[in-house]
């Protein structure tokens, strides 16, 4: 297969796994500085992670409280952001939902960057029949549209905060392990490894202390990507009413919501949804630029 | 090209046949008795016990598996839980609805990413490149139901052209009727595929104009129109249009935010009530449905590529 279809806007960032050559890390935080479309993602990313850390303090109304009278009011000075359904407070409930936002993105991804690299990196290095079945599943998990995927994992195991992470790692962990597994190929037959088996050392140690260092910085770019897209995921999925457990607030959630009331204030609708929309942009910016910057060094 | 053929089909066979035991298991981890579910809470524990029985539901779960793969692939999806009615017509109309839709959104990807992505990739960095670039980045990253809440709020609330609303209060699709319906949620889903398209287009056309034969046929003289359609499009256009068939299988099965957005009737919003009702068999049914989409768009999209492409089929 030599598409893996995921989904469809999931362009991997880095197509051939290529192992970059060895930098010291000031050096690598001054590509990163050199590049502007990964200031600009830093900078939007670093708003979205103030506002999750201080949300509560900053948050004008309680999340729950309605206001009597107060249904689908556009902004106004009272309401930034202007009432839901309910009479709540649209800003303040925008603020505190970008705390789950910003955590369960990167709880899922960095798990799911353990568990792949974890198989990648171990049927990568032994090859044989158990690599070749590994993959093959693998494949045919990456060829499952991933909402669907998402859908059956959360109906199955009941809707809830930690399903969510899981469903979301177990459907990025396929396409890491794939990644993890090209760049072992490409590193064990260096010469770094082969001196580190002639002096005796162990697997685990050849593994984890002389070929994952060097695999984890294309792993640690397209993580950042697939950090973006879970954050979309879980807007999706609670636009469909099946993400984070109500009552607390989030973005998808309450942009379906304001559905309904797109004909009397579309600002209800827009705002949740371009918070959403600048959380994953602001991953690309960063990932394209980290890729781009690291394209010209070479 | 038969025997890549061949070994193709019996990969994606495999594929099917593990998929299949996916989807299987995880309904099965369902903590939901089908019969309480059918039944309802007044019933009795006996006539829940009886009706378990007669579905066959408290048999082993290997004999369950092949009962309802054989029953599958004759045609019989079974009966759903909540609406009590077969589900194998339902799932034909909702997937005819789905491919007219698909149908849609591709007369819209097609020639606008392709364009796009051919006028970038000819214009290099420079002013056209920039702005395609950054308008397929924006694309790509925004997530499904912002866009189509863009265009309602555009198109519907503002310019009053087009209704937000897609629903056909039970009708089939019929493109003579509903056609102004169609145009939002084929739209969205075509804007989310073209940025990713597009960029796809532009990278294939500067990688050929980079190669040797390019400017091989560029210093014998060759009008660089001719060498543009003769040689540049043909090479590239390879690698995105594999990349849109493979996308069909999204396009078929997979809008399940968008027609949910929309009110379509389509295959994505029959699996997103199923999955948010709890409907069992309508789930296995709706998922086996979207396997069998995926296996065939992907065949396709291998074999079209090893078509389009000589050295793939040979070696």
């Amino acid at each position: 297969m030599e598409h893996p279809i995921e989904h469809p806007i999931k362009s991997p960032v880095i197509a051939a796994p290529s192992v970059p050559r060895l930098r010291p890390k000031r050096q690598r935080l001054r590509l990163l500085r050199k590049s502007p479309s990964a200031i600009i993602g830093t900078v939007i990313l670093s708003f979205w992670i103030i506002v999750a850390i201080f949300g509560s303090q900053i948050a004008p109304y309680d999340i729950n409280t309605s206001e009597s009278g107060a249904i689908w009011k556009p902004p106004s000075s009272n309401h930034l952001m202007g009432t839901d359904a309910l009479g709540r407070d649209i800003f303040s409930r925008l603020l505190i939902a970008a705390q789950p936002m910003m955590m369960l993105p990167a709880l899922s991804v960095g798990a799911a960057m353990l568990l792949g690299s974890a198989i990648g990196l171990f049927t990568g290095y032994r090859g044989g029949w158990v690599d070749e079945i590994v993959m093959r599943f693998m494949d045919v998990m990456m060829a499952f549209p991933v909402v669907m995927l998402y859908l059956l994992i959360i109906v199955a195991f009941g809707q809830s905060t930690v399903t969510l992470i899981l469903a979301i790692a177990v459907a990025a962990t396929p396409a890491i392990s794939r990644l993890a597994r090209g760049l072992v190929l490409d590193l064990r037959n260096r010469e770094f490894v082969a001196a580190a088996r002639m002096r005796g050392e162990s697997t685990s140690y050849i593994l984890f202390r002389e070929i994952l260092p060097n695999a984890a910085g294309p792993i640690l770019v397209d993580g950042l990507v697939r950090i973006g897209y879970a954050a979309f995921a879980i807007g999706a999925l609670g636009f469909l009413g099946l993400g984070v457990p109500p009552p607390n607030p989030d973005w998808g959630g309450m942009a379906f919501d304001a559905r309904q009331a797109l004909i009397l204030t579309p600002s209800a609708a827009l705002f949740p949804s371009l918070a959403i929309g600048s959380v994953v942009i602001a991953f690309n910016l960063i990932a394209d630029g980290l890729t781009a910057a690291a394209k010209r060094e070479d | 090209m038969l025997r890549f053929t061949l070994r193709r089909l019996g990969l994606l066979v495999v594929t099917m046949i593990v998929l299949s035991m996916v989807i299987f298991v995880l309904s099965e981890i369902v903590p939901i008795d089908p019969a309480l579910k059918i039944l309802g809470r007044e019933s009795t524990p006996e006539a829940r016990t009886a009706l378990t029985e007669s579905m066959g539901l408290n048999r082993p779960i290997p004999e369950r598996y092949l009962n309802w793969i054989t029953h599958f692939i004759q045609g019989d999806f079974g009966q759903s839980y909540i609406l009590g009615v077969p589900i194998e017509p339902l799932v034909v109309r909702r997937l005819t609805n789905s491919l007219v839709l698909a149908a849609m959104a591709l007369g819209f990807l097609i020639p606008v990413s392709l364009i796009l992505g051919v006028i970038a990739g000819l214009y290099e960095s420079r002013l056209p490149d920039r702005v395609i670039s950054i308008g397929s980045l924006f694309t790509v990253s925004m997530p499904d139901f912002v866009m189509g809440m863009v265009l309602i709020v555009v198109f519907s609330w503002g310019l009053k052209w087009l209704p937000a609303d897609s629903s056909l209060r039970g009708n089939q699709v019929d493109l003579t009727i509903h056609w102004r319906k169609l145009i939002l949620p084929s739209a969205t889903a075509a804007l989310v595929l073209t940025g990713y398209v597009a960029r796809v287009t532009r990278i294939s056309v500067i990688e050929v104009m980079d190669s040797s034969y390019v400017r091989t046929a560029i210093l014998k003289g060759l009008p660089y129109r001719t060498v543009i359609f003769r040689h540049v499009l043909r090479n590239a256009l390879i690698a995105p249009i594999t990349i849109i068939t493979t996308q069909m299988n999204w396009l078929i099965g997979g809008l399940i935010v968008i027609e949910q957005l929309f009110n379509y009737p389509g295959m994505g919003s029959l699996f997103a009530s199923a999955a948010h009702d709890n409907d069992l068999p309508l789930i296995e049914a709706a998922a086996m449905v979207a396997i069998v989409l995926i296996v065939f768009s992907q065949l396709i999209a291998d074999i079209l590529y090893a078509a389009l492409n000589p050295r793939i089929r040979l070696s």
